[in-house]
């Protein structure tokens, strides 16, 4: 009889771990990470979708020098003296387009290469009603002739001093490397261990 | 029997042991799955934006005799004493560069469920430097009729970055789209980092901005402006 009472324990005890065991697993198990690896280029693609943070516009105001004669009708070709100098208010929008990045994902070194485009100029404006003259030539004035060139020329200042403005392009590149690593980064670090971002 | 007994108890505690760790460690692993402050404000630093000004100083001088001191005058143009010319508006442009960003010290954040709390702080000024080589690279022009092209000496040049800063500063300082841009940069790079984690963990996260408030404060000092 004794006997019997401790075998009967004994498989109590057993069925009561086993059941226990597995009601804790299916209870309180959660939510489980993917067993997949989320890491493909795909994926990152798709993270990097915010295309509004590739590009962000800046302040460009400037002066430009209006000679006597402007070819607008040809290439621009100035002629003579500095009759006036005017001073323009404009925005030029520069950064990379986001659909153009290119993904290299190193599984062996673990690192995730991200290639970026060239900034490009997207857009420059001028302000029409910004324009301010300093007259060099006593026959030149804002309402002459000369005037009707003015907008022009900011416009073709603008455009050529951002193309080739070394700082300004750097600045934009800069700006779209930390969105890009802000957009993979925080993500990454707490999904894939080991994993490092290098931007270029 | 005795021993038998005690052993098949043993067992019994271990296995409960052993899934009760197992349980833990997957709740850990669900946690480490949640928005993390750490990553957020990782976010705020490299969503700081780096506003590049090309920007002209404009001004008058009178002409004739000048008082001396900074505040009462514009010195820049010291040599018109010896001139005594007429009275003289002047140009010049220079680069500047301001970082506006996010004060992380305000930022906090607090997850329930599937509700995320921000307390973002607006942007604000971070620093702002005046490029000195500018001022050499870019026109510089009077009324007058000989002038252009050229400061008279270092301590001129030294003034003008003085002045172009000071420029520069009051031009952000009002331009509260320029704020307004930057807060929304952080907000979009935080909102998305939110809703990928709630993708990994097929869980729709709802995010509930709050606006801290900031003081108003000097501009940061700015970097060496005079070589």
């Amino acid at each position: 009889m004794k006997q019997k009472i401790i075998n009967f324990v004994i498989l109590a005890v057993i069925a009561f771990s086993i059941i226990t065991g597995v009601y804790l697993a299916m209870t309180h198990g959660g939510r489980t990470k993917k067993d997949q690896s989320v890491l493909t280029k795909t994926t990152l693609m798709e993270v990097l979708e915010i295309n509004e943070l590739s590009t962000i516009t800046y302040t460009y105001n400037g002066i430009v020098p209006g000679y006597e004669k402007v070819d607008v009708a040809g290439n621009g070709t100035e002629y003579g003296d500095i009759a006036y100098y005017v001073s323009y208010e404009g925005t030029v929008k520069a950064g990379i387009d986001f659909s153009k990045i290119d993904i290299d994902i190193g599984e062996e070194n673990k690192e995730i290469k991200v290639k970026l485009p060239k900034v490009e100029i997207l857009d420059t404006i001028v302000d029409e009603g910004s324009l301010e003259f300093i007259h060099k030539k006593s026959q030149s004035d804002s309402k002459g002739e000369n005037y009707k060139n003015a907008f022009w020329l900011c416009s073709e200042d603008l455009k050529k001093k951002t193309a080739k403005d070394k700082t300004l392009l750097e600045l934009a590149r800069s700006n779209a490397e930390s969105a890009i690593t802000a957009l993979l980064e925080p993500w990454m670090e707490q999904m894939e261990e080991g994993y490092h971002i290098v931007v270029k | 029997m005795r021993k038998k007994a005690e052993a098949i108890l043993c067992f019994g505690f271990i296995i409960i042991m052993v899934t009760l760790t197992a349980c833990t460690k997957k709740q850990e692993e669900k946690n480490l799955q949640e928005p993390g402050i750490s990553q957020i404000r990782s976010i705020c630093e490299l969503a700081t934006m780096e506003c590049y000004y090309h920007n002209v100083v404009k001004g008058k001088v009178e002409g004739g005799w000048f008082k001396d001191g900074w505040n009462d005058g514009w010195n820049i143009l010291d040599w018109m004493r010896k001139a005594n010319v007429e009275d003289c508006e002047y140009w010049f442009e220079y680069v500047g560069v301001i970082k506006i960003g996010i004060d992380m010290a305000n930022l906090k954040i607090q997850v329930k469920e599937d509700k995320v709390e921000i307390t973002i702080p607006k942007a604000k000024i971070l620093s702002s430097e005046v490029k000195p080589e500018s001022l050499d690279d870019g026109l510089y022009v009077t009324s007058t009729s000989d002038n252009d092209g050229a400061w008279i000496t270092l301590e001129h040049e030294t003034e003008a970055i003085a002045i172009a800063q000071e420029n520069m500063n009051k031009e952000a300082r009002e331009n509260t789209m320029l704020f307004e841009e930057a807060t929304e940069r952080a907000k979009k790079l935080i909102q998305n980092y939110i809703v990928q984690m709630g993708k990994l963990t097929d869980k729709e996260y709802t995010i509930q901005w709050i606006e801290a408030e900031t003081l108003d404060e000097e501009i940061a000092p700015t970097k060496e402006s005079a070589e």
